[in-house]
Order: structure tokens, then C-alpha cells, then sequence
């Protein structure tokens, strides 16, 4: 008998997220209703005064929380953002483990003994900001995680793709993209798709999204190299009065430290700008037709 | 140390099963209040299956051991760990809330709690300042503890006054002048998203300090 492969290793079939228009319509109209009725029967139910402050609260976060799957399940998916706007697409490569970033407040780790204090986090990915940022340049698209129930509201559109084609579609995203954000690491997908930037794509259209040079200049040197390394571009340290969020490169090729500090749509103009004059990709403009994988 | 923390730590988690205990035999009680009504044999019923519950998970901890000799365990083998800390501080009898602190070793006890790390582990210590709130809302009081982040990713946090904590602090740093010491949102950031590089950062720091150490 054949030896089989390891479980994990055997290609694994794109599983998209929950996406319906009709069921998002009908649990916006229908959920502030409910609540509405919800609170009038509890109202009559009780004559506790605080039912007035409480309940009104209680279901308003209920409601907000409906609000945000509802969004969730009417958002576009890349393939279709892709067809509506017949610009090249902004490809966003970054690994999976980034759209959950949170900044914590206090450092984190298993204490013994003393008291431990509360920590809060907060998300501390940039998408969002990048995204805002980058609608003048075309649609912004990514590769969803997999095994994702809900698609990610804002940021770049997802597209989910199985373990088997996931490289060959996107290569040939980043051969007809008019810009592409890398967030590189060394995780192997990422190294692969900072090899395939380097080999198919003109500098000028890259934008490097680094750890901040100020609050993680360990990682921020630990990305320096890689780059150095695999794009054979050698990464300034960012000057000491500046924290440095990311790198695009001008005509002559240098790399430029900008930082998204206080308006990456204010920082990233000077990228977006240069991507605009630099036309579209030599590949075309049709975008969706010919990717594998479709 | 060891004996009076094994103690200590035993005592604590009785007590608190015991608060469980007493709700669950007033719990047992309520059928003789409700004249064994339905409602009241099924109330009892919960407050015995909580009971219960607490009970196995009190038993489960206290059958973990020694927090003393868990500790000792993961440095090494324990007797041979024991030993050394032994002679170490032999001309120091154990007094609960005080840190031992040599080239070697950091101790402290404290109740139930027992904290040992060899120095080599630690990677970053600083000052914690914590705010006491009552519901999270108003403030009462305020304490400090030493925080030792060791390479395992684990904290010793060490309640002490602000004075000691400072005192324990300068101490390190003559011990381990290599330490990363002071709290600043870069090394927040870095522990939390870098850790490997600043684990190396600080091995890197070890290996120069014993250089220069030999060298003089």
C-alpha cells in the first residue's frame, strides 16, 4: 500500500466565508425591530426603573453586533470588486497572522505571584489605514485566511483560494497589479511572495510595510535583513526623530522611509502619485478573465 | 522556604474551597426550607454538583504539589536545585516577603507563592506600579512589584515596597549588568512582537559582559 501523505499536507479545497445580500438586508431591517419590540415587552414585564437605561444599552450593543456580521456577509469578495472596477488591482501580501495584530497594553506572558494588571488591546494592523489611503491607485485585494467564517469588513476585499492554485493565482495577481503592498516575514508563503515581488514586479510599485522603527526596532532590523537578502535592496535605518512604518522607492530606486503617522493617506500620497504616473502594468488591464483559478 | 510555602499554599486553596463548601451544605438545606419541593431538591442538586465541581478541582490543584518543588523541577533535577540555593543563601534564614537575590539565584516567598529563577534566565525586569480599584472604578490604593521576565516567557511578579523594589533593581544591575532593565513601550513591543531578537539581544549582552569581565 502506497504510503499516504501527512493530513497536513494534502491540498486543501478554498473554503469561502458566509456571504448573502438578502439574509444582510433582512437582519438590518429586522433587527432593530426586534429589539424595539424586545425592550417594549420588557418594559412591560417590569417596572424597575434602571430596565429604562439598562435594556436600551443591552440591545443597542445586540443590535450594532448584528450590524457587523450583516456587513460581514454583504461585503464584495476580490473576484468581484475585481470585475466592478476594471482598474489593476492593489495586491496586498502579508501572512495571515497580521489581520489579527493587537497592541497590548502591558507585556504579555504567564506571571506568578503579585497582582496582574488589566490589558487591553487594541488592532494594530494598518490595512484599513492602507486601504483608505490607496482608492485613488484601484481595487485593493488580498488572500482571505483560511477557514475564515465572516469576511473581514474594510481593507483589501478577500479572496479565498485552495492550497493547490493559491501561487499560481497570486503570481498572476502580482504580474497585473499596478502596485503591491508587501508586509514581509519570515514565515515561508511570505518569503515566497517577497521572491516573486522581486522577480516580477518594478520596484517603484512596491510599498514595504515594516514593524515600526521606533517601537520594535528589532523587527524592524529582523525585516531590514530579509529584504536585504531576498530583494537584494538594502533598507536605510529610519533617522532616530522619524519612526518609519514602511518604504516605497522613487525614480532612482532608494528606498524612502515614510511613517503613517498622524495620516497614511497624507504619507502615502507621495507613492500613490508615483504609481499614477508610472501608468498602468505592461500586462493589461483585464484583470479577472485570465487569472488561474477562477 | 519550601516547607512553610508547600503549607501556606495547601492552607490557601482549603480556604478557598471552604467558602464553596458552605455554600454548598447551606445549598443542601434548601429542600428542608421548601418542604422537598421539586424546585428545592433541584436547587440542592445544583449547589451539589457545584460542590462537587470545586471539591475535584481544589483536590486536582493540590495534588499538582509543592509550588516550591514545581519550580525547582523545571530548572533541574531538584534535589541537586534545592541544594544549591541552599548553600547559597546559607547564611540567610527564610523570612516570607523578603527577595534573595545572589549572582545565582532570585527567591522570594510570600504566602503560598513561591518564585525561583536562576539570574542567567531572566531577560528584563522593571518597576510595576499597580492601581487598586474598587469595581474598577475607584481608586484606593497603590502597589509595586518587581516584574522578572525570564526567557521562558514567564513573569515574576513580586510585591514589594517601592524602596526594595528600587534597592532590588540596583541590585540586578550590578549582579547582571547584561539585564534589560526600565520599562519603555519599545521594550513592551519588542517583548511582545520581537521576542527572539531580544532574548538574543540579551544573550548577546551576557557574552560581551563575561568577556569584558575575563578581560579585566
Amino acid at each position: 500500500m502506497p504510503e499516504q501523505p501527512p493530513l497536513a499536507l494534502l491540498p486543501r479545497p478554498a473554503k469561502t466565508p458566509m456571504r448573502s445580500r438578502a439574509v444582510a438586508l433582512a437582519i438590518k431591517i429586522i433587527s432593530p425591530i426586534l429589539a424595539i419590540y424586545i425592550l417594549i415587552k420588557l418594559l412591560e414585564i417590569t417596572d424597575d426603573w434602571r430596565m429604562w437605561f439598562v435594556g436600551p444599552v443591552v440591545l443597542g450593543v445586540g443590535v450594532l453586533m448584528l450590524y457587523g456580521v450583516a456587513n460581514s456577509l454583504s461585503s464584495r469578495d476580490a473576484w468581484e470588486t475585481m470585475q466592478n472596477d476594471s482598474r489593476p488591482p492593489i495586491v496586498y501580501l502579508r501572512p495571515f497572522r497580521h489581520d489579527s495584530d493587537q497592541k497590548a497594553s502591558a507585556p504579555e506572558g504567564v506571571r506568578e505571584g503579585g497582582v496582574t494588571p488589566d490589558v487591553s488591546h487594541a488592532s494594530s494592523s494598518k490595512e484599513n489605514e492602507i486601504s483608505k489611503a490607496l482608492t485613488r491607485l484601484g481595487p485593493f485585494v488580498g488572500v482571505g485566511r483560511p477557514g475564515e467564517w465572516l469576511a473581514p469588513v474594510g481593507g483589501a476585499s478577500r479572496l479565498y483560494l485552495s492550497d493547490d492554485n493559491w501561487k499560481q493565482v497570486v503570481e498572476s495577481l502580482v504580474r497585473r497589479a499596478a502596485a503591491v503592498i508587501l508586509q514581509p516575514e519570515s514565515s515561508e508563503g511570505t518569503v515566497w511572495e517577497v521572491i516573486l515581488v522581486a522577480r516580477s514586479m518594478d520596484l517603484r510599485r512596491v510599498l514595504l510595510v515594516v514593524p515600526n522603527s521606533q517601537l520594535r526596532p528589532l523587527g524592524f532590523a529582523r525585516i531590514c535583513g530579509l529584504i536585504e537578502q531576498r530583494l537584494n535592496v538594502f533598507l536605510p535605518s529610519a533617522p532616530e526623530s522619524m519612526a518609519c512604518d514602511a518604504f516605497y522607492f522613487d525614480g532612482n530606486l532608494s528606498p524612502v522611509p515614510i511613517s503613517f503617522a498622524p495620516d497614511a493617506t497624507v504619507a502615502l500620497a507621495p507613492f500613490v502619485d508615483l504609481v499614477l504616473g508610472l501608468g498602468g502594468p505592461e500586462v493589461g488591464n483585464s484583470n479577472v478573465a485570465t487569472v488561474p483559478g477562477r | 522556604m519550601r516547607k512553610k510555602i508547600g503549607r501556606a499554599n495547601l492552607r490557601s486553596k482549603l480556604y478557598s474551597s471552604f467558602f464553596w463548601l458552605i455554600i454548598a451544605a447551606l445549598g443542601c438545606l434548601i429542600p428542608f426550607a421548601t418542604e422537598w419541593s421539586a424546585a428545592g431538591i433541584i436547587w440542592a442538586t445544583l449547589f451539589l454538583g457545584l460542590a462537587v465541581l470545586f471539591g475535584w478541582s481544589t483536590i486536582k490543584e493540590i495534588r499538582t504539589g509543592n509550588p516550591v518543588d514545581l519550580q525547582l523541577q523545571a530548572i533541574g533535577d531538584m534535589v541537586e536545585v534545592a541544594n544549591q540555593i541552599e548553600t547559597a543563601f546559607s547564611n540567610q534564614a527564610y523570612r516570607p516577603n523578603h527577595l534573595y537575590l545572589n549572582h545565582r539565584w532570585l527567591c522570594f516567598g510570600r504566602g503560598g507563592v513561591g518564585i525561583i529563577r536562576p539570574i542567567d534566565s531572566l531577560i528584563w525586569t522593571y518597576m510595576e506600579t499597580v492601581r487598586h480599584r474598587i469595581q474598577g472604578i475607584i481608586p484606593y490604593r497603590t502597589t509595586n512589584q518587581l516584574i522578572a521576565w525570564d526567557r521562558t516567557g514567564r513573569a515574576a511578579a513580586i510585591v514589594l515596597t517601592k524602596m526594595e523594589v528600587e534597592s532590588a533593581l540596583e541590585g540586578l544591575q550590578v549582579i547582571a549588568p547584561w539585564l534589560l532593565a526600565g520599562y519603555s513601550q519599545t521594550l513592551k513591543e519588542s517583548w511582545n512582537n520581537d521576542r527572539e531578537e531580544l532574548i538574543a539581544l540579551v544573550d548577546q549582552r551576557r557574552k560581551q559582559s563575561a568577556s569584558e569581565i575575563r578581560s579585566e
